[in-house]
Parts: C-alpha cells; structure tokens; sequence
C-alpha cells in the first residue's frame, strides 16, 4: 500500500495533474471529482467574511455540492482559525445527521472545502408563514438535531454555534448540522475554554457568566431554545445584548435559586439582575404535549450537570409518543426558493459546451491520472488553479 | 472512530524504504539527521512558547510528513519547524499570536533571548512572513488531515493497566518524547511505538543482564509450552512481556516491533555518547532485536554523514547531534 501511495505522490508532482483545461467543453477538469464551477449566490455561509460559497457539481456521481472557497493568504495570521476548525472536525464526523465533508483541495491561496450541498436551513422554514408546522414534523427534526448532535457529543466534539440557521435541510429532507467554525474537542475537563460562543440567543446562562470550564450541556441549550422557536415560530429568548440576554432568561424562566443552581454567583461575569418569578413552561406553549414540554424544560435546566443529554434525549418518551416523527420526504419545505434550481443551471452548462462531451471526459481522465488506487485518491489534495475563470460558466 | 477515519490515518504510514525516496536528495543519513536536528529546534520553540506536548508531538509528526512531499533543500528544516508549531498552536486550540512565535523563532535562530528581540524589528517581519510561506505549503503536504494521534495517549493505558512504577514510566514517556526525532512516527502505527518505547525503557531499567529485547517480546506460545529452567527466570516473564501481551500483537505488528525498536536504539547510538550525552550508554548499548527483514542503515554518527547533491555545507562536526546551530550554515533561507 505504501509503494502505491508513494507512487500516486510521484505522480501528484507532475504538472499534467494541476487543473486542465477541457477546452471543448469549456470546463475546468481536475482528478476524482470533476466538477463545473458557477459563481451563485449560495447564501452567506460562514457569513461571508471569510469565504465565499460557489455552486458546482461532482461530475462522476452528478450529485451537487457546495465550495467553500476560503482565501488563506488575506489573514495576518495564516490560515483562520473557524476554517481550521470546520477541516479539522468535518473531516472525522461522517453521519447523515452532520453535513459532509467531501473533499478539500487547495489552489495557489485559496483553501476550497467541498460540502454537500443543501438548500435550505431551519430558520429559512422557520420565517416562512406560509408553511404550517405538525407537530410530528417538530418531533421529526428535533430527533434529527439530537441525532446529530449526539454523534458530535460521543466523539468529543463540542458545536458551540446551534441555530436554526446552522441546521440545514436536505432537498429528501434530512436536517444536518453545518458550521463547524467553532467547534473544538473536549476530552481535558480542566482545560479553560472561551465562553465567548454560541450566538447570544441560543447561548447558555453559564457561558453568559463567563463560565470557563463547560460541556456538551451548552449545546443542549441551544437546542432547546431551537426546539422552543420551533414550537412559537419566533426566538424564544431573543436578548438585545449579552446583559439583556441573562434578564431574558431569568423573565422566562424565573431566577435560578441556589438550589437550582448551586454556585452560579460565582461565576466570573456574574451579576444579579433582578428576582423574575416562575411560571410554569406549560402556559407558553399551549398547543405541546406533555412530554414535548417535559423535554423541553430538561433541555433548558439551569444547573448545566442536571440537563439532559444528547443520548438520554433520545429516549426521552418525546420521541415514541404518538404522533410519529414525520418522514423526512414529508417535511414541509420553504416555499420561496432562492436559488435557481439545478435544472436551470444544468441548463446553461449545455448551452456552454454541451453536457455529453464532458460527460465522457472525466472517465478518461480519471483512468489515466488515478493509476491502481483510484479510490484513495480522495484524501491526496490536488492543486487547483481558480484563477481561470470557465468561458462557459455562466455569470449568475 | 470511523472507516473514514482509519483510512486517513493509514494514508500517513510509509514503509521504511520510502525514507530513501523521499524528495530530498541529501543521502538518507544526512535527512535524518537533518530531520532530528528540525524536530530539536521544534521542541525548543514549542517549550518556549509553553505548548502543551500533546501540541509538540502533533507539530512533530506533521514536521516528519511534510518531508515525505517536500525536499529539506526547498524548505529549510526551521522554518518548517516554526510552521508546524504555530498550526499546531491553531489546531489544539493553544493559540499564539504569530508575533510571538516568529519572535521566539527569531531569538533561538540568533541564539538570544527573547526579549532581547524587540516587538517590530525587520528580522520579525521576515520571519512572520517565511512562517506563512511555509504554512501554506505544510497544509498542502498535509492535506488538512490535522488529527494526529501519539504513542503517549497508549502509553498512559499501558501504565494505567499495570501500575508501574514512576522510574519505569519516566524513562518509556522520554523515550516517546525522543521517538519524535526519528521517523517512527510516520512508520508505525502509535500502539507499535508505545510497545517500543515501553519495552526498551523496561529493558534499560532490569539493566544488561536481563532478558533480551528478542526474549522480550517473543511470541508467547512455544516459551510457554517449553519447560524453564527455574535459574533462567528472571524478573517474571509475565512483566517483561506485559505490553506485547496487553497489545496482543499479531506476528507482523510484533515484527513492525523489532524494526522500531532497532530505529530507536541506532539513533541513540549514532549520539555522541562518549562527551555529550554519556548518560545514553545504557539505551545505546542495547543489543538489537532480531529482525526478519534487513533494514537499510539509516543513522551513523554525524563525523560520517555524506551527503549527496551540491551542496557546500561544512561538516558539523563540533555540534552535538540533534542540536540546532546557532549559524543558519548558509542556505537558509530556501531557493525561491
């Protein structure tokens, strides 16, 4: 195995495998996927600020996907820190409930992440009135959430940035967590983490505190105020500043007594915002069932240790209580797209160069360039040169 | 963890024989060398910047895969060095700003201390600047597979499954630490390497008279069949073979064994023991274990390196192996 690796290297070095050109075509070809590049405006993942998303397609299993280009060389300090961290961790998580990773290439300053692709998110639903919630399709992306996030939680890896605008949908249905920017692993308990995560809304009182040493139970919360925005179709605690965020809890959910929370004013960043009385979760949310609020309350339970856990979730009653999660296939779905839709840009693509003859091309290719050990191939990065632009990608 | 995961991981062993094609055109002995001496001045960047290991041993493994894709004349061994180091501090969620490392890489090129060397001064620009060249490619010869995983993490099992005591433990974790210096890292899967340093510590501590390193770890079945001599058993057979049994090594694992343990011991030889480093005599004068297939000499001591190729570096001679000169002996910045 090693001499064929070696031999693949060898191979890796020469010039003919950096991105060619297909000239009738009018793509840009490159070994193991062949994919054709279109400049879209694929929502602002990671915000924009330090990459850029581009639409294309894995010509060999014509599946689509989505690049994350990531410009390496415009930070001080080398190569981000979030993109390090979506590689470091998407590379080991592989389960349907977590977004793939399926390769990672690098051209001359670019860092190019290709994910799958999927084209809505959970807060796109969430805002969208005209679609009405069941709850068996709550039920059913809940379970996807944990599922997810019980992967995450099993092998050490911390999300630390839930929302409903990371959890993203599959055109079948299935929800996947995306955005690992802010992951990291957590095996050392006496290791000091930031408590600068999670987006306010969704982050927990003790990080709010400025609690330095936590676990998987901050995730936790957040999926409970998801599960809660579910249910209203708004934030549950939607803060207008870190400050107001702690009284916004404290409003819903009363203040936490000693007892229920043993130690919390001594937490670095503690400061008493007032006594709020205790209502019963219940009178919010009329419509749930007993277990769906019983669920709800474990999952936003002060005390970070008494909180439930992803595993124990998943066998809370919740989930085999009648109504049955729906299947994914019949979960609602966004009903403004903002996307052109494939077939659209497919397409194009014909009009460019005509979709046959590249079809033919990447078998060719991948013969000659892969040698024995085509299906390796996958983790060898390959250099790319982007700065080509395609004359028949189509400029959306 | 995963399949997936596996296969990443395996992607990153090498045979033995791939040392000698490497991209580097130095002759074998020169690299490795060269390589000890890069994962030394590693070492002393990480300590003075106060890394956890679990981050040096990472930057050490990534620092000997660069150099399976990259050749030593290309990328000079100390600005690879300060690359791995600061993706490490990246990685293992230790950040340094980059500043800092180009500061204290600047104060151990110099031989000064790091205060000494001001906040803005030109060299600290330079070098920020050679460390993100070097960055750039380091992650392009890594291809982002950051996940490493080091014989210490099996090594704490192995103590924790037998209790051991403290000196016996001290002297396998320094072993694992100075694997590093060596490419065992690159050759063995982590298990082989703890087993390695564990029996060669065990060995060095029972002293020359104990079992040898081929009785140590031995396939259990006919020893155990055969009866021994009651004056032939020393030290329990139990203890002395208790990280092969624990691993439960197949036959070609305990073969990968022996080939690790001769690395190691041949680079301890190839140390200067007689004036530097006398108190490495007892690891250096191990006999080898048996081995089925011979390998290529690859550490004689550094008066007989040769290299390869046209380049007119001057001998070092006077400098203790693995030590960083304080010279930047000419090339170093690489050819561009």
């Amino acid at each position: 195995m090693n001499t064929t690796r070696w031999h693949q290297w060898t191979q890796w070095k020469r010039p003919t495998l950096r991105g060619s050109r297909n000239g009738k075509s009018g793509c840009i070809c490159f070994p193991v996927i062949l994919l054709n590049i279109f400049r879209s405006k694929v929502g602002k993942v990671g915000e924009g600020t330090y990459a850029v998303v581009y639409r294309g397609r894995d010509a060999s299993t014509n599946r689509q996907v989505a690049i994350k280009k990531i410009k390496v060389g415009q930070f001080k300090d080398g190569l981000d820190m979030s993109a390090i961290r979506e590689v470091k961790y998407l590379r080991e998580l592989k389960h349907q409930n977590v977004i793939e990773l399926l390769d990672v290439f690098s051209s001359k300053t670019n860092l190019n992440l290709v994910l799958e692709f999927l084209d809505a998110d959970l807060e796109m639903i969430i805002k969208d009135k005209s679609v009405v919630f069941l709850p068996a399709d709550i039920k059913a992306w809940m379970a996807m959430t944990f599922r997810g996030l019980e992967f995450c939680h099993r092998n050490w890896i911390l999300h630390r940035d839930l929302k409903p605008n990371n959890l993203l949908i599959a055109s079948d249905g299935m929800l996947k967590l995306a955005d690992f920017g802010l992951a990291r692993d957590f095996s050392d308990p006496g290791y000091k983490m930031t408590s600068q995560v999670i987006t306010r809304w969704y982050r927990p009182p003790e990080l709010l505190f400025g609690c330095r040493y936590y676990g998987t139970a901050v995730d936790i919360w957040s999926v409970g105020c998801i599960f809660a925005e579910l249910m209203l179709r708004i934030p549950y605690m939607a803060g207008e500043s870190d400050m107001d965020q702690v009284k916004t809890i404290f409003r819903a959910l009363g203040t936490p007594t000693e007892e229920e929370w043993p130690g919390h004013k001594s937490l670095p960043d503690y400061v008493p915002v007032g006594d709020f009385p205790k209502h019963p979760i219940r009178q919010l949310f009329l419509a749930a069932t007993n277990d769906a609020v019983d669920l709800l309350s474990k999952c936003l339970i002060y005390e970070p240790r008494r909180r439930i856990s992803a595993k124990d979730a998943l066998s809370h009653t919740y989930f085999f209580a009648l109504p049955n999660p729906s299947h994914p296939s019949k979960l609602p779905k966004c009903s403004t797209v903002t996307l052109k839709p494939l077939d659209e840009v497919d397409g194009n693509v014909e009009g460019a160069g005509g979709l046959k003859v590249k079809a033919a091309q990447p078998n060719r290719l991948k013969r000659k360039l892969t040698g024995p050990d085509g299906e390796a191939g996958r983790s060898i990065a390959r250099k790319l040169d982007f700065t080509r632009q395609t004359p028949g990608s189509p400029s959306l | 963890m995963t399949a997936s995961a596996f296969d990443i991981s395996s992607q990153w062993l090498f045979s033995v024989q791939a040392l000698q094609d490497t991209p580097t055109e130095f002759s074998t002995q020169k690299e490795l060398y060269d390589r000890a001496r890069g994962v030394e001045f590693l070492y002393r960047l990480g300590s003075s910047l106060q890394l956890p290991t679990s981050a040096m041993f990472t930057a050490a493994t990534w620092f000997h895969r660069f150099y399976m894709r990259f050749s030593m004349e290309d990328y000079h061994r100390q600005h690879v060095a300060a690359a791995c180091i600061f993706l490490a501090t990246k990685t293992e969620e230790c950040g340094r700003k980059l500043r800092d490392v180009a500061r204290v890489y600047c104060a151990k090129v110099t031989s000064t201390e790091v205060t000494s060397i001001s906040q803005d001064s030109k060299i600290v620009d330079e070098a920020q600047a050679d460390i993100l060249a070097t960055e750039e490619a380091l992650l392009e010869a890594l291809c982002f597979d950051f996940v490493v995983s080091s014989p210490h993490s099996e090594l704490l099992d192995l103590f924790e499954a037998h209790g051991d005591d403290i000196e016996l433990q001290e002297y396998a974790w320094s072993l694992a630490h100075d694997s590093y210096r060596t490419p065992v890292c690159i050759l063995y899967p982590p298990k082989i390497i703890a087993a390695a340093c564990y029996v060669l510590a065990q060995r060095v501590q029972d002293g020359q008279n104990s079992p040898s390193l081929d009785a140590r770890i031995s396939s259990p079945a006919p020893s155990a069949s055969l009866p021994t001599p009651p004056s032939h058993k020393p030290a329990s057979p139990e203890t002395s073979r208790f990280a092969i049994c624990y691993f439960g090594f197949s036959e070609s694992e305990v073969a990968s064994l022996a080939e690790a343990l001769c690395i190691l011991i041949e680079f301890y030889g190839a140390q200067d023991i007689n004036e530097v480093h006398p108190y490495l005599t007892p690891i250096a004068t191990v006999p080898l274990p048996t081995i089925t297939t011979a390998l290529p000499r690859l550490y004689v001591p550094p008066s007989q390196i040769t290299r390869q190729g046209n380049n007119e570096e001057p001998q070092p001679t006077e400098e203790g192996p693995g030590r960083t000169p304080s010279s930047s002996h000419g090339g170093d910045t690489p050819s561009k």
